[in-house]
């Protein structure tokens, strides 16, 4: 696993240079897979045969502060276009996944996190910590087409602003919308009577079934309430440094993800 | 520690019965500290001198009734009048309000026991209610609290309600008390609540037919801040996809199911082998 900081420009292209290209295929299991896909466009795979991990990701970076992102069960490398299934909407929302200026980009070899300053947003593309590690489930939980800045990653699916998305849930359903455990409570505490703090990785389940998939990996979901958190505060655990963000809404919608 | 599951006629004594050889007659750490009552009404200490932090506390039981046992938590005793010797505070002696004290149903359906060092756990079968009396874990291994974690989890005077204490965890009127000892800052009578306090998400079942058994965290209403964890305990509140008794094992851990028969189906797990 690594963290990096990375200073991402605003302008076109900005993301796919400095955080696709120069960071996330520094990891083998992350590579572009077609560097042709359109102006400021290309897509990356995540590809781990012995884990049952392949998903592609389409990258379209053409907007200052933010990518269109699409991801999707197989890519045609030659014809530059998206093969089976895909997570291109929520409901009639294009995913936008933003991240400019000062970004934490915390990659492993399943899924990514991008912590941005700008508005305070932490989003999350790839693998659960899955139940089942035979089932190819990637998510995309981030922003959408709103202009309102809740933290993706401390709120949940919502309308035009933010998606929490799986591309297959557990039987191979398509586009399932995926919530929290804890989903819209505000007594989710993290701070300990000893002055410490608690993290613990989310349960997420399946909005379907109700059964739970998996946990976020490395990020901890605290939606809103009276938490004395500050915005980009980081907080030293037992288990590492995490980073606490609210979004820049006038209510703050808390998440932490381990700084590893 | 120990599970047993037995049964009693649920008359007047039978819940000490069950204290003293469940309990005393096990741990070290559980002594009867006042039996100079008429009838049916002792005290028992929980002390554990080598625990991190000590653990001292004195259980008021009065069992001179069928169906149900009166029980009050205190943190200090005198022998010699039979009653508390320094108010401070730190006692949990009701719930919502006077009119509602803390309360075990003991009916003559079955119950479960639990036992343990600082803790134990009564489960009555007859409504399915779980009650947590005794000692939070700490938060994790090397960070705790800095002084015991004592906790009284029960039903109230709505004991035959079928309102599962450990899984509604409210002090709602008779139907359930949630409150520390000690609280933060050392208030005394502080009420808790468990994590995810009555989110309706809860959900628990995995994907491959399981469950997650995270033990739930408490916290001080008031401050907001974690106390401790509840000792094999996974609280769920309304999310209901088991029948009661029914039981999930996770890797060598059995945990136990218990819904209570209340028309909401407050649930949770309980860890037998803690």
């Amino acid at each position: 696993m690594a963290c990096t900081f990375v200073r991402v420009a605003s302008a076109a292209g900005s993301r796919i240079s400095a955080i696709w290209d120069a960071v996330i295929i520094n990891n083998a299991k992350w590579s572009c897979y077609d560097a042709a896909a359109g102006t400021n466009a290309k897509v990356y795979r995540c590809y781990d045969a012995a884990k049952s991990v392949d998903f592609y990701v389409y990258v379209d970076d053409n907007q200052a502060d933010y990518s269109i992102i699409q991801l999707w069960e197989g890519w045609d490398a030659e014809g530059h276009a998206g093969v089976g299934e895909t997570v291109s909407l929520a409901g009639t929302y294009e995913l936008r996944l933003h991240s400019v200026y000062g970004t934490y980009v915390i990659v492993n070899d399943h899924r990514i996190i991008f912590a941005t300053a700008w508005n305070h947003l932490q989003s999350y593309i790839g693998q659960l910590k899955r139940i089942d590690e035979t089932k190819n489930m990637p998510v995309y939980i981030g922003r959408l087409t709103s202009t309102t800045y809740y933290n993706p990653l401390g709120f949940g699916e919502s309308g035009s602003m933010i998606a929490w998305r799986a591309l297959f849930n557990h039987v191979g359903d398509v586009n399932k919308i995926i919530w929290p455990f804890g989903k819209q409570s505000g007594n989710l505490f993290a701070k300990t009577i000893a002055g410490t703090y608690i993290f613990q990785e989310t349960d997420v389940y399946d909005d379907g079934t109700k059964l739970i998939l998996g946990q976020l990996d490395g990020a901890c979901f605290l939606y809103s309430g009276d938490k004395s958190f500050l915005n980009g505060e980081i907080i030293s655990c037992e288990d590492g440094d995490w980073l606490v963000q609210g979004g820049s809404y006038s209510t703050k919608y808390w998440a932490a993800v381990r700084l590893v | 520690m120990a599970w047993i599951s037995d049964s009693h006629d649920g008359s007047a004594g039978k819940f000490l019965d069950l204290l003293d050889a469940l309990l005393v007659a096990v741990f070290s750490t559980w002594s009867v500290y006042d039996s100079g009552f008429a009838a049916n009404e002792k005290v028992y200490r929980c002390y554990d001198p080598a625990a991190d932090p000590v653990i001292d506390f004195y259980l008021h039981v009065q069992d001179n009734q069928s169906a149900y046992v009166k029980i009050f938590l205190y943190d200090s005793w005198d022998i010699a009048s039979h009653s508390y010797l320094l108010d401070t505070g730190c006692k949990v002696i009701w719930g919502q309000s006077a009119a509602y004290p803390p309360y075990i149903a003991k009916g003559a359906s079955g119950y479960y026991f639990r036992s343990a060092e600082h803790d134990f756990v009564y489960i009555d079968k007859g409504e399915w209610e779980a009650n947590y009396v005794g000692s939070l874990l700490p938060f994790s291994s090397s960070w705790k609290a800095p002084f015991q974690m004592i906790v009284l989890i029960t039903s109230s005077t709505g004991y035959a309600s079928g309102y599962n204490p450990i899984a509604s965890a409210y002090n709602s009127a008779g139907n359930s008390v949630a409150k520390a000892l000690m609280g933060s800052g050392g208030f005394g009578g502080r009420i808790v609540k468990p994590f995810a306090y009555q989110c309706t998400y809860l959900y628990f079942k995995t994907s491959d037919g399981k469950a997650v058994m995270n033990e739930t965290r408490i916290y001080d209403e008031d401050s907001k801040l974690i106390l401790g964890k509840l000792n094999g305990i996974k609280y769920n509140y309304n999310a209901a996809d088991y029948v009661s008794d029914d039981f999930v094992t996770i890797d060598a851990d059995t945990w136990r199911y218990v819904e209570g028969t209340y028309g909401t189906k407050y649930s949770c797990f309980i860890k037998q082998n803690v």
